[in-house]
């Protein structure tokens, strides 16, 4: 083949112009620490690290969700206990008043007391997480439970609140205040108003006969729904630590689906730096001379 | 016998033609970096010889019989075809990776990051509805989402107007191109008249026809005159007539808008006439045309053709290869990666709007008089940005307020898959009583719908990408061929203009030596 000057030059801007190229490919790398920066680098690619973007976002959210259930039913769990200490306080006091030898003023002692404890039931019934009243359904604006003339009464609903745990996962993290009040054969708030007007007007033989077996049955129920925002706690736990662990992965599975290896990288870079040099070299040797300059 | 003025004549002819040789070799030399020069070679012979009876015959010198350049006319061919694919997957490229710009993926700033966090603020709002700050979020972020959707669906219709009047542009240089080779053509005519070979025009004119190779698809032939005939490839049309003086049969214009009437079965094109913008658009109407027409679509017409009178006979140059092709291409590719960002925004638009206005007033609204969402008119209804308690988070309207569920029903649809490409009008199916719109197995999610799209973008830019690079690399080869061929090596120019200068000086030293002969004859003898 006749070689030409145009011909050496011409072949010699074609490779020097690759060699620059991919010098600024891997220069691009380096700085982004990506391997692709636009969907025709690799659309596979691409398109895979868009997707685990997007899942790690949405497991982000869920976990947020979770998180956020995780605060609210351990509030929950802890106004539940409190529920609990304040009903066996009562039953104390009503076994207490259930003795028939007391006199009027102490029987009228306990009645004062288990007034407070009645309001202290409301009290704690009205407990709220982030401004919202955890006991009150779906009506988590207004304070459900409210204490008038000893009668403990509730205005929230029976409403749910579901949170997404994860795609297509959803559980409802709270317990309304019917589950507390209408627990047993006989509504809380019955039971309470009966007990007070036992201690004040002295019956202490019906407290003992139907009293404190009502107020076992609410003890018992509270417990159990105790025992079931326990178990959403758990559940709510595992689902945590199972989304810590996608993420994880995901996390892992994306550095290897966007990341360089740097020092990979670093190597191919100084490569072909070499490989750009040393055409520099050849190109300013083959370049210079003609026949003109042995003449 | 010949006589010693006759030997004169041989060494002054054999100066004379060493003197063109060099001149040639420095005609070349000049020429080196010319831009589609062809070294030219002096074929020397020798002249009539003498015919002396008897003795036989003794020659006469020498001339200069032709100066030719050294070109293969079957390489011109070749690389004229690789030419026009190398510019279809060039303009095609370009105009892709300007879309690859617009949408911006994958980063932490495209539509998928908007419509993530579109998302998001339904599961938070599900979490918090008895919140206005909640709604605010949704507001907000729906709003960022539309607002991007209308920014991509604008940078895309400028990008297919830049890409018309590209179109209208290199259609003028085509037109450019095809005049001067019509005049090169004049010019090469008249010395082949004479019989003379006419290297540095022919030089010019395969110049011109590769650039024009290029943009559109050509064939071309050679008359007995040496003028050009140049046509369509593939419609097989004349671009330009050999003969100088009479017109092609087509000429080439660009769409710049096409509307079709489907009430009138009418199409109505404005056309930028041979590509030139400068000029008051021209407008035609064809009645039940069987084209579909677009926007940078070539139109081929008689350039006699009266475009005033409202009639023109008209045909679509089909574009396979060429620069042309490659912008009619992409603005295609434009039009239909379009048409998928409509059907994602009018799917989740839709797709929330049939949740939410059963309890309250369409979260979405269009902007405009169209009746079907599209990615350059969805935007968050004003009422709602007005007044963001109208967002609907609960079952039922005023019912409790911290009833998420609704908001939960709508951060739902992420999951779901639809037919996405077909929504028209609500999405069939909604359930009430359940806040659902039951999932389509065939279908796809509202996310993987956009992800295919980026993916489609991807891999036809890397099509055109490879394919550029694979047809820089065959014309590499090509041109190399080329350039062994009809390069000019300066080595070799230097050798031959050394062979030459030593065959002049020869002649002179013949000349000293005739006058030596003569001094001899004339001073030497009668004294």
């Amino acid at each position: 083949m006749r070689i030409t000057n145009g011909s050496i030059m011409n072949n010699y801007l074609y490779n020097l112009n690759n060699n620059l190229e991919n010098m600024q490919k891997y220069q691009n790398q380096l700085s982004t620490g990506k391997e692709i920066s636009k969907p025709s680098d690799a659309p596979f690619l691409a398109t895979k690290a868009m997707n685990l973007h997007t899942s790690l976002d949405r497991n982000e959210q869920y976990l947020k969700n979770i998180e956020d259930s995780i605060g609210w039913t351990e509030m929950t769990d802890s106004a539940l206990g409190d529920i609990t200490d304040i009903v066996q306080r009562i039953r104390e006091l009503t076994v207490y008043g259930a003795n028939g030898s007391l006199a009027d003023a102490d029987m009228e002692a306990i009645a004062m007391e288990v007034e407070q404890n009645i309001e202290g039931l409301a009290q704690i019934g009205n407990t709220n997480y982030d401004g919202r009243y955890v006991l009150a359904g779906q009506e988590t604006t207004s304070p459900p439970f409210s204490v008038s003339g000893n009668m403990l009464s509730y205005s929230g609903d029976a409403g749910l609140l579901d949170r997404e745990l994860s795609e297509n996962v959803s559980m409802s993290v709270n317990v309304s205040g019917n589950r507390i009040m209408d627990g047993g054969s006989e509504s809380l708030q019955d039971t309470l108003k009966n007990i007070m007007d036992r201690l004040q007007s002295g019956q202490g033989g019906e407290l003992s006969s139907d009293s404190l077996e009502k107020l076992d049955e609410h003890l018992e129920n509270i417990l159990s729904v105790r025992a079931e925002i326990g178990a959403k706690c758990n559940r709510l736990e595992s689902a945590k630590s199972k989304n810590e662990a996608e993420t994880l992965n995901m996390t892992e599975l994306l550095s290897k689906t966007e990341d360089i290896d740097i020092a990979e990288k670093i190597m191919e870079f100084s490569m072909m730096q070499s490989v750009y040099q040393s055409s520099l070299a050849t190109g300013a040797r083959i370049l210079q001379p003609s026949l003109l300059d042995y003449l | 016998m010949s006589g010693i003025f006759q030997t004169f004549n041989v060494a002054k002819l054999g100066m004379q033609a060493q003197q063109n040789a060099v001149n040639t070799a420095s005609h070349n030399i000049a020429n080196a970096n010319t831009e589609g020069f062809s070294r030219q070679r002096v074929n020397l012979q020798t002249t009539l010889p003498f015919t002396y009876a008897g003795i036989g015959q003794f020659g006469t010198g020498v001339e200069v019989g032709s100066i030719t350049r050294t070109r293969d006319e079957f390489l011109d061919t070749q690389i004229r075809l690789e030419n026009a694919m190398d510019g279809r997957y060039k303009t095609d490229g370009a105009a892709l990776e300007q879309v690859e710009m617009i949408f911006m993926e994958p980063s932490d700033t495209g539509l998928n990051s908007a419509l993530d966090e579109f998302w998001n603020s339904w599961q938070e709002l599900s979490k918090t509805p008895e919140n206005s700050n909640a709604k605010t979020i949704v507001a907000h972020s729906a709003a960022s989402l539309t607002d991007m959707a209308n920014h991509m669906d604008g940078q895309l219709d400028t990008l297919k107007a830049d890409l018309t009047t590209l179109q209208a542009s290199t259609v003028k240089d085509a037109n450019v191109l095809l005049s001067q080779i019509n005049d090169t053509n004049d010019q090469i005519y008249r010395v082949k008249l004479k019989g003379l070979e006419p290297n540095d025009l022919m030089d010019r004119r395969d110049l011109l026809v590769d650039r024009l190779s290029s943009i559109v698809d050509i064939k071309t032939s050679i008359n007995e005159y040496g003028s050009m005939e140049i046509s369509n490839r593939e419609t097989g049309k004349i671009l330009l007539n050999a003969n100088p003086k009479e017109t092609a049969e087509v000429e080439m214009s660009v769409v710049k808008t096409a509307a079709y009437d489907d009430a009138a079965g009418e199409w109505t094109l404005t056309v930028f006439r041979k590509g030139d913008s400068t000029e008051p658009l021209k407008t035609v109407t064809l009645a039940g045309a069987p084209d579909a027409f677009c926007m940078g679509d070539v139109l081929l017409t008689d350039p006699l053709e009266d475009w005033d009178d409202g009639a023109v006979t008209l045909s679509k140059l089909p574009l396979e290869e060429g620069e042309l092709a490659g912008n009619s291409l992409g603005i295609e590719r434009i039009g239909e990666y379009q048409n998928r960002l409509d059907s994602l925004m009018n799917g989740i638009a839709q797709g929330v709007n049939t949740i939410h206005s059963e309890t309250g007033q369409d979260f979405f609204t269009i902007s405009g008089t169209a009746t079907e969402f599209s990615a350059g008119n969805i935007t968050v209804n004003e009422n709602i940005m007005n007044d963001v308690n109208l967002v609907q988070a609960g079952e039922i309207a005023g019912g409790p307020a911290g009833d998420g569920s609704r908001a939960l029903a709508i951060a739902g649809l992420r999951n779901g898959r639809f037919n996405v490409e077909n929504i028209e009008g609500d999405i069939a199916g909604y359930i009430s009583g359940e806040m659902t719109i039951p999932s389509n197995a065939a279908g796809r999610s509202f996310d993987s719908f956009y992800k295919d799209l980026i993916a489609t973008i991807g891999i036809e830019s890397q099509d055109a990408i490879r394919g550029s690079e694979n047809q820089e690399a065959l014309l590499l080869q090509l041109n190399q061929r080329k350039e062994s061929i009809s390069g000019v090596s300066i080595d070799e120019e230097v050798a031959s203009l050394i062979q030459y200068q030593t065959a002049y000086q020869a002649n002179a030293r013949v000349m000293e030596t005739l006058s030596l002969m003569l001094d001899t004859l004339i001073n030497g003898l009668g004294a």
